[in-house]
Parts: structure tokens; C-alpha cells; sequence
């Protein structure tokens, strides 16, 4: 049972323990002297002798013990023992452990990878804790999962926890996991509380620019604790001997031509093969794709030579879906071969298997529901405005066009077009409301259209000889506020001057709905002449409201904004042939409607494509059949959805909400990275979360980093784990006996007192 | 000489003459305290009888004879029908001096005191001082220059050396053959038993005995409180220190005892026992020695 002192100065004091007995030879050195005569009655007994010099002895000893004892307890005196920490009443502190859950922890190089370290320090760690100690522990992610997220005496459901750790995945938000691990403390009034951190010291998420700024505003919130009750912060750098640029493989995030395809469509996806601490590319061992989880065929293949630009190797394939629903595109490179097939001497690229896979969800439908409003009321026309976009896109001839159109007449128009189905099936709902040269809508169609918009829906608006100018802009724009994007000034241009038509800048054509005509020289948007279009004007920059396409008048063509949850597109001009326009008679015509329509029917398609803590979205065409709701997190079983409060272990909670447009549940709790599996009836829709790919920038955080981070917020770095794991041991076993002596100085004390008046008392 | 000093032995002493002293103390006793002896006493007559063929024919008066025609004879008091010993114990412990005169001093003073009174009451007094051994014996006489040789004696000796009383008390109680009064002063420090023998001696001899404990109050309550090393007086190098205060108990029982016993033993002898503390007045002894003499009279 080590024991020692922390106050060694303070031992000095123990030559105090001699002043009783200066006192006493003093007194013997200073008597009085007395020449005597009844001597004869000094003397005493032998047996009195004896016992006053027992007292005397027994009050000397006492007093030095006494001195002794002070001296000891004011030099702070501990024992190391887990059984006098049982003895004296158990622990007296809350430690929260944060794992580092970024992926970044599965780095392999020599010995066990930082996450397997972090679990076999904090066993340890957990192993030497007093009986009373309680631990939480959180994992940091790019949301924080909490492990044990109240702090628990039962350590063995610690440990058991800790050893089933989920393997790290996604990106890591420290702050926020520190931020957690406060307000967990914050509910314990102990005295004693650590915050260890278990990382492998990596600068991106700890001390990168946006995470600097995140320090900063947690150190902000903190300021207002008090200075006591801040728990102390330790960072256990687990991966001390990681190179600063380790060799590293990853794929960037999968981007694709469209968010929403259509059966049959071929859709282009573009990634990238990051490559860190290699001067070269080497071809990998194998690159895939997987749709689904099957191996699926598509014309990616890994080059077998380029250069490193950015130490990016770019990579693009297409891919055609054959069946409706959601689908899951993974890309998965593997750099090097198994450990069995490598050759003697192979150099390793790849040490971090955690980034070797991105997944891209894609809503494929059977064809794209859209509902086309016509403006003009007539009934007994030939030929209609809206002839030409619903030929563009659903043409007659096409059996199985892309795009399913209804048309109905602005007088026939409600709320339940826009929740009936377009076609015969009944997931045929319209995803896009084309408002084709709308004269103006009534309160109840107005309400219809912002309803749709909350629901997801897209919107597109073109603007014609028919527009009410002053209903829109009082109704709809509303200065800003409504969903309209932009203000309707006055009709310009005049159709009898063709040579005084507009076109549209070739150059403004940054935009996902418009980009495949930049490059595009004949039969593109740059040949379109619009002699006649709507002058129409943004609230500002800030107002959400984003012109795109200009016309070389300088005028938007196309101004675009979000509305809730929905998309708003505003066409300058009718999307038809009148105004004389050459528009309809382009190849771009059909292009256009169809990028416009796809663009705003995949405003729902970002729903598939999550950042963790986003929730997941899905809308059942009815309300049946909900209980059968599973749902499969990227590590786990599928377990149904609940939609009461009262969640256990065997279901997730999810919420029911009842919009206007049908029923929509929300599930929240997407933390982990990866794929969620929704499981409805026969469907399974895959919703990606998609971690940070900066992740797996593996740069160690240097001195100044952590400076930075200290600065904002205090905390100890330790690099050496074992060294660690004996300062908070013996800071856990550590147990100061002050106190014990402290209550033995009482003790003492009344004792002397005691017996000094029994002494006087018997003089 | 002022009244205010008539009691007060300290400021006496200061003019160190034994003799002074002495007969202030008295003469200051026995005017003050007591009606004075000297009123209408005579030391000579007693009373006329009838002649008896025989009688000395000095004794006749004979101015009774020329009035009466008759022969009378003229009686006297005996004068020196008393023979008293001063017995002052002169060991080392009778030097011991505390808040006041030392034990010895006194016993001086109370010596002399006690001699200038009894010549003055015509006692024939002597004087005996000693501590291991005997210093001085000087035979009792009734002279009035008689005085001034005890009181010269008195003057002379100092105290010290081992006392071992018992035997020099035997060695009088042989030597003093005429019956008397021996006066003791002595704080009888000593083996308890053969003092006892001692005294049992003189009373065997048929002595009376007036014994004066001489005792310090320093002795008797013992109120020391430091560390405190006690020199014995007796014995050169015997020295004990000790605190006192863990002392004081058994120390103040085994004294009291001590005294207890002696005054029980002195009872059961019937020798008078009178305690003296050396910070009472003097004069208190000549009453106790007065008071006695008047009850042995009467």
C-alpha cells in the first residue's frame, strides 16, 4: 500500500515533534533552587516514582504524536490502495470518457489501431477505479453518440460497454462532444470531475478553422459556469507515433448528373481517388461499384497512370437504373491487395480502410410526375400554351416517356390535383406544379401551392402576356416574404422588333438546371431569342432569391428560390411560342423543360443524401401499414419504428406528422455514418449519411494547435498513454488521508486535554 | 520605642540584637496582652508566721517585733523553683528560609524571648544548642546577667550540619538530672521513632517538656510551581530535581502524617505540642509559655 505526500516541504515540520522535548529539558534547565530541609518528604515512593514518570513519559509521547499528526496532515498525505478507497467510502468523482469516433481511429500501421487502443487504455482505466466512481461515455461524432450518457457506479456495465464500442466511422465534432460531456457532469454536484478524451490527435475536427471557431463559442457558453464546477480536461493522444502524412487512400463524395433519374436514364456519377502521403499514382488493387450491394457493371475504371493533381485522381462512370425506387451506389476501392497476396517487400498505400467507400443514394422513378396548370381558361382552344411543354416533356409518341404530365385548366385547379395522383398509379403524386402563364390564383390555390411547397414540391413559374403583375407581387412575392422569387416590374421588349430580342448569357449559366447548355455552340440556350420578357427584380442579396441565366439585357431569366421545403423556379418568359420567341423550335426546348422538371422534382432527393444529425424523411402514400416500419442502422439489426413517446432498446422512436400533402415520417437519431435501410413492405429505400470526407485528412494537430484549442478552452495533452493511464490511476487510487489525521489530531488533542486535567486534578 | 513595631519581629531583627529584641517582645507582650506581672507583685514577701525555736533569726522581723512584741518570722517566695532548658535544634533544616525569617532565626528569637522572661520571673534558664552534636550547654541560673550569656550563645550559633536529634536528646536526658522544663525548639526533622524515644526519655526522666515545632509555611503547604531543585541543607550535594506540582500531593501526606503523629505521640507523652510557624508573631510563644505557667500555678 504506497503512500507518500504531496506537500514534501511540509514535512520539515516534523522536527516540531522535539518540542516537547526542549520544553521539557528547558523547564529542567530553568528550575528554581530551594535549599531544603524536610527532604525527608520528598521522597517518595518508588511505585510513584514509577507511575509519574509514566504520565510523563505517556504526556510527552502524546504531545509529540500530536505534532507529528498536525505536520502529517497539513503536508497532505495519500495512499495508493483501491482497498482503502473501499475502506473510506468509495470514489468521489464523475469522469465522462469521449472516444474519438471519426474513422480516422481505424488507422492500422504497427500494433492495434487507435480505437482498439482507446478501448484497451479505458479498460484499464475503468480497472482501477474506486467502487463509488461513476463514468459516462459519449462518443464523438459528427454527432455525439452517447454510449452511457448518465454517469453509472455499475462498472462492469462500463466495461461492457467499452468493449462493444461501435467501430469508428463518419467525422468527429469535439466541441459538441465536449460541450455533451459538460452538461452530462453538470447534473452531478461532485467535487471531483475529469473529461478524458481518447483521440488520435488529429488536426482536422480538433483544430481546424471551423472547429477553432466551435471551441470559441463552447469556451463562450462555458464562461458562464463557474470556475469550480468546470470538470478538467484530459486528451490522450492515442496514435502519438503516426507520421504527419501517413500513406492514405479515400474516395470522394459520389456526385451525380441528376438527383432524381428516371427508369432507363443514364445518369453520370463523378467521384475522386484522394490520395495522401505518396508522391505517385498507382493503379489500385480494385475499384467497384456496387449498386444495392451488388457488383453492378459500369464503365468506372481506375487509370492506370496520372498525375496527382491535388493529389486527386478524378473518376466518373454512368450507370442506367433499370427499376424504379431508391437506389444505393457505393464505390469502393480497395488499394492494395490482401496482406496474404502482397509481395515481399510491397509498400502499403492505403492505412486507413475507414474512407475506402462512398455511398450515394438516388431516387430513380418510373417517370416524373408533374402537373401542368394552364393559364388560359379557354376552353375551346387548338392550341395551347402548355401544348409545347407538356410535349417536351411527355411527348405523345413516347411510350414510356420520362416525365408523366397531367394538364389541368387554372379554373379547374385545387388542392387535390396537387394530392392526387397524375397517372394511375398511386405514387404517381406531382413532385413539380408548372404554373404556365397564370393570369393569378385564388386564396385557395394560393394556399394549395404554399402547402405543396412545404411538403417538398417544386414549383415553376412562367410569366406571360396573361400575368397580373400586381396580384402576383401583392399575393405571392409579397415583398419578399411569399414564395414568389422576384418582383414583377413591367412586360420589356417589344415583339415587332425581333432584332431587339434579348439572349441568354452563355455565361450565366452556372447552374445544375442550365449547366449542360454551357458548353453547348448550336441549338443551345445561346441561340434563343426572346424579343418580349418580364423585367422582374430580387429583393437583395440576402433575401434567398438567386437569379440565374441572365439575359444579355442584364435581366434574370431565371430567377430561382427555397421556399420551406420546396423549390421555387421563375421563368422571365412563357416557356411557350408566343412573343415570337425561337425557343420552342430549338433542340435546347426539350433539354431545358426536362433539366427544369428533374431539377425541381429532386428537391426531395437530398432526403437520401443525409449529413449525420439530419433526420430521414420518408412519405408513405397512406397511413396503412406504418407499424410494419423497420428501419436498419449502418451497424445494427432492423428494428420497427414507434411512433409513441415510449422507445426501448427494441425500436427506434419516430414521429408521425400529417401534412396536407400525406402522412410523413421523421426518424432523428442519424448519428452514425453509413447506410440506413427503411424497410416499407417489399421496399427497402437506403438513406445515405454520408461522413466527412475531410476526415481523412489524417494531420496530426501540432504544439500551436493545441495551444489554440487550450486557449479556448483548458485542457492537458498527454502522448503518452501509459504514463496517462499511472497519473489517473494513482490520481483514482490516490486517496488523501488528511482528513483520517486530521480526526486522529481530535483525538489526540482531547486526550492530552484529558489528561492534563486529570493530572492537575490529582496534584 | 513606638507601639507599631512591638509585634512585629521582622523589623526587630533588623537591629539584630538578641537582647533588644527579647525584651521589647516581652515587655511589649506583657503590657500589651496581658495585665503586667510587675503590678503590686512582690518577688520577696509572701507572709509573716509565728517563730519556731530553730528558724533563722535573719528572717525575723523585727519591726513586727517592736510593734507587736512578738516574733515573727518574714517568708519569701521561693524565686527559682523553676529550672527550664532551652533546647534549640541548630541543624541544617532549621536554616531553611522561605517568604520570612528562617526557622532558626526564629527559634532564636523565641529563645530569647522565652529566657528574658523567665529570668524576669526569677526561672533559673538554660541553654543547650546542637546539631550532630552538642555545640553549647549552659546550665540553668536565675541571674539577670545570666541574660546576656544565653542571649550571646543564641547570637553565636548557626545553623547547619546532618541533624540526628534522637541521640543528642538521650545524651541530655542523662545529662539534665534536675527535674525541670525543657523547652523544645526543632522542626523535629527526623527518624520519627527514635525521637519518639528521645522524648519518651526526658518525660522519663521527669522533665516537663514544652515542645515548639518550628516549621516554615513554605514547608507546610509547599506551594512551589516550577521545576525546582531542592538542595538539602543537611547534607552538602544531596539535591533533588523535580516539579514540584507532581510532587505536592504525596508530598503534603507524608507531612501531614508526620505532624499528625508527632502531635498524637506528644499527647499520649504529655508533652505539650505547639505548632510555630515562622509568619506568625513570636509573642505567640511567650503566651503559650504564660498560658502554661498560670495553669500549672493554679
Amino acid at each position: 500500500m504506497p503512500f507518500g505526500v504531496l506537500n514534501l516541504v511540509m514535512l520539515a515540520g516534523l522536527a516540531g515533534v522535539a518540542i516537547p522535548i526542549i520544553i521539557h529539558l528547558l523547564n529542567r534547565r530553568r528550575y528554581n533552587v530551594v535549599d531544603w530541609g524536610a527532604m525527608q518528604f520528598l521522597q517518595i515512593s518508588e511505585a510513584t516514582r514509577r507511575r509519574i514518570m509514566v504520565e510523563e513519559l505517556l504526556l510527552m509521547l502524546l504531545r509529540m504524536g500530536l505534532i507529528a499528526i498536525l505536520v502529517l496532515a497539513l503536508a497532505s498525505p495519500f495512499l495508493d490502495s483501491q482497498a482503502f478507497a473501499r475502506i473510506a467510502g468509495g470514489g468521489d468523482r464523475d469522469v465522462v470518457l469521449i472516444f474519438d469516433g471519426s474513422y480516422s481511429m481505424g488507422f492500422v500501421d504497427k500494433g492495434p489501431s487507435a480505437h482498439d487502443a482507446a478501448k484497451e487504455w479505458a479498460t484499464a482505466f475503468v480497472n482501477d477505479l474506486a467502487a463509488g466512481d461513476s463514468v459516462a461515455i459519449l462518443q464523438a461524432k459528427q454527432q455525439v453518440v452517447p454510449i452511457l450518457g448518465t454517469p453509472t457506479h455499475d462498472l462492469e456495465r462500463v466495461r461492457d460497454k467499452i468493449a462493444h464500442l461501435p467501430a469508428p466511422a463518419g467525422g468527429c465534432d469535439w466541441p459538441a462532444a465536449v460541450e455533451a460531456a459538460h452538461k452530462v457532469l453538470a447534473k452531478n454536484g461532485r467535487a471531483r470531475r475529469d473529461v478524458i478524451i481518447l483521440s488520435d490527435n488529429q488536426r482536422f475536427g480538433w483544430a481546424d478553422d471551423n472547429s477553432l471557431l466551435r471551441w470559441e463559442l463552447l469556451a463562450n457558453s462555458l464562461r458562464e459556469e463557474s470556475e469550480d464546477k468546470r470538470p478538467q480536461i484530459w486528451v490522450v493522444n492515442l496514435a502519438p507515433d503516426r507520421p504527419p502524412v501517413p500513406p492514405n487512400w479515400s474516395l470522394a463524395p459520389v456526385r451525380a448528373s441528376r438527383a432524381v433519374a428516371s427508369v432507363g436514364q443514364q445518369i453520370t456519377f463523378r467521384t475522386a481517388l484522394e490520395i495522401r502521403g505518396q508522391e505517385e499514382y498507382g493503379p489500385p488493387h480494385d475499384l467497384r461499384v456496387e449498386v444495392d450491394g451488388n457488383p453492378a457493371t459500369t464503365d468506372l475504371k481506375a487509370p492506370t497512370s496520372a498525375k496527382l493533381e491535388k493529389g486527386q485522381v478524378p473518376l466518373s462512370f454512368r450507370h442506367r437504373f433499370n427499376t424504379a425506387g431508391t437506389h444505393l451506389v457505393s464505390v469502393i476501392v480497395e488499394p492494395d491487395p490482401p496482406a496474404a497476396e502482397r509481395p515481399a517487400g510491397y509498400v502499403v498505400k492505403d492505412r486507413l480502410p475507414g474512407d475506402n467507400r462512398q455511398e450515394f443514394a438516388i431516387e430513380v422513378l418510373p417517370a416524373l410526375p408533374v402537373l401542368l396548370i394552364d393559364g388560359d381558361d379557354r376552353a375551346d382552344v387548338k392550341q395551347r400554351g402548355t401544348d409545347f411543354l407538356r410535349d417536351a416533356l411527355a411527348p405523345a409518341r413516347d411510350l414510356t416517356p420520362a416525365v408523366l404530365v397531367k394538364v389541368v385548366r387554372i379554373s379547374n385547379f385545387d388542392a387535390d390535383d396537387l394530392s392526387a395522383p397524375v397517372g394511375k398509379e398511386p405514387h404517381t403524386r406531382p413532385r413539380v406544379l408548372i404554373l404556365s402563364n397564370v393570369a393569378r390564383l385564388s386564396g385557395a390555390q394560393q394556399e394549395a401551392v404554399t402547402n405543396f411547397l412545404t411538403g417538398g414540391g417544386g414549383v415553376l413559374v412562367t410569366l406571360g402576356e396573361r400575368v397580373d403583375a400586381k396580384h402576383y407581387n401583392d399575393d405571392l412575392y409579397r415583398n419578399g416574404q411569399g414564395w414568389l422569387p422576384a418582383r414583377l416590374e413591367d412586360v420589356a421588349g417589344d415583339e415587332a422588333h425581333p432584332e431587339k430580342a434579348v439572349a441568354p448569357l452563355a455565361s450565366s449559366l452556372f447552374h445544375p438546371a442550365v449547366d449542360i447548355f454551357r458548353d453547348v455552340p448550336v441549338g443551345g440556350l445561346g441561340e434563343v431569342r426572346f424579343p418580349r420578357w418580364w423585367k422582374v427584380t430580387t429583393p437583395g442579396r440576402n433575401s434567398g432569391s438567386v437569379p440565374f441565366a441572365l439575359l444579355n439585357s442584364t435581366d434574370p431569366l431565371f430567377v430561382e428560390k427555397s421556399f420551406r421545403n420546396g423549390r421555387v423556379i421563375l421563368a422571365a418568359v412563357p416557356l411557350d411560342r408566343s412573343w415570337r420567341t425561337n425557343l420552342t423550335e430549338l433542340p435546347a426546348f426539350v433539354p431545358l423543360a426536362h433539366e427544369l422538371a428533374y431539377y425541381l422534382g429532386a428537391v426531395r432527393a437530398a432526403e437520401h443524401n443525409l449529413q449525420p444529425g439530419q433526420p430521414i424523411r420518408y412519405r408513405p402514400e397512406s397511413e396503412e401499414g406504418l407499424d410494419a416500419l423497420k428501419l436498419q442502422a449502418p451497424e445494427g439489426e432492423p428494428k420497427p419504428l414507434r411512433f409513441a413517446n415510449a422507445a426501448d432498446g427494441a425500436s427506434y422512436p419516430a414521429q408521425l406528422l400529417r401534412q396536407p400533402n400525406g402522412p410523413l415520417v421523421v426518424f432523428e437519431g442519424t448519428r452514425e455514418t453509413g447506410v440506413y435501410r427503411l424497410t416499407a413492405g417489399e421496399q427497402v429505400i437506403p438513406y445515405a449519411v454520408q461522413p466527412d470526407p475531410r476526415e481523412s485528412d489524417l494531420t496530426p494537430a501540432s504544439e500551436e494547435d493545441r495551444e489554440k484549442v487550450t486557449k479556448q478552452v483548458p485542457m492537458t495533452y498527454e502522448d503518452d498513454r501509459a504514463k496517462m493511464l499511472d497519473t489517473m490511476t494513482v490520481a483514482t487510487q490516490r486517496h488523501e488521508v488528511w482528513w483520517l489525521l486530521l480526526a486522529g489530531v481530535v483525538v489526540l488533542l482531547c486526550c492530552e486535554v484529558l489528561m492534563t486535567r486529570w493530572l492537575v486534578k490529582n496534584r | 520605642m513606638s507601639s507599631h513595631i512591638q509585634f512585629d519581629p521582622t523589623s526587630l531583627a533588623k537591629y539584630g540584637r538578641l537582647a533588644l529584641v527579647a525584651r521589647t517582645l516581652v515587655e511589649g507582650f506583657l503590657t500589651g496582652a496581658h495585665k503586667s506581672p510587675y503590678k503590686g507583685f512582690s518577688v520577696e514577701f509572701a507572709e509573716h508566721r509565728q517563730y519556731y525555736p530553730g528558724d533563722e533569726i535573719r528572717h525575723i522581723d523585727w519591726r513586727a517585733f517592736g510593734k507587736t512584741d512578738r516574733y515573727y518570722i518574714k517568708e519569701f517566695e521561693e524565686e527559682t523553683n523553676l529550672r527550664a532548658h532551652l533546647l534549640v535544634d541548630a541543624s541544617g533544616s532549621m536554616a531553611y528560609k522561605g517568604a520570612h525569617h528562617s526557622k532558626f532565626e526564629y527559634a532564636q528569637y523565641v529563645a530569647a524571648s522565652l529566657a528574658y522572661l523567665m529570668l524576669h520571673q526569677r526561672d533559673a534558664v538554660g541553654l543547650v544548642t546542637h546539631d550532630t552534636k552538642v555545640r553549647q550547654i549552659i546550665k540553668p541560673k536565675a541571674s539577670s546577667k545570666h541574660l546576656l550569656h544565653l542571649l550571646r550563645t543564641l547570637e553565636q550559633t548557626e545553623p547547619g550540619g546532618e541533624t540526628s536529634m534522637a541521640p543528642i536528646w538521650h545524651s541530655l536526658a542523662g545529662e539534665i538530672r534536675r527535674r525541670g522544663l525543657i523547652v523544645i525548639l526543632s522542626d523535629c526533622f527526623d527518624q520519627f521513632a527514635a525521637l519518639m524515644r528521645a522524648l519518651q526519655h526526658f518525660r522519663h526522666e521527669r522533665h516537663e517538656i514544652l515542645l515548639f515545632h518550628v516549621l516554615a509555611p513554605e514547608e507546610m503547604e509547599f506551594p512551589f510551581k516550577k521545576w525546582t531543585q531542592f538542595r538539602n541543607l543537611e547534607v552538602a550535594g544531596h539535591k533533588l530535581l523535580v516539579d514540584p506540582q507532581r510532587l505536592r500531593k504525596e508530598y503534603l501526606k507524608n507531612f501531614q502524617t508526620f505532624c499528625k503523629d508527632l502531635r498524637d505521640q506528644a499527647g499520649q507523652m504529655q508533652i505539650d505540642y505547639h505548632l510555630l510557624r515562622t509568619d506568625e508573631p513570636v509573642d505567640r510563644a511567650l503566651g503559650i509559655y504564660l498560658t502554661r505557667r498560670q495553669m500549672r500555678r493554679s
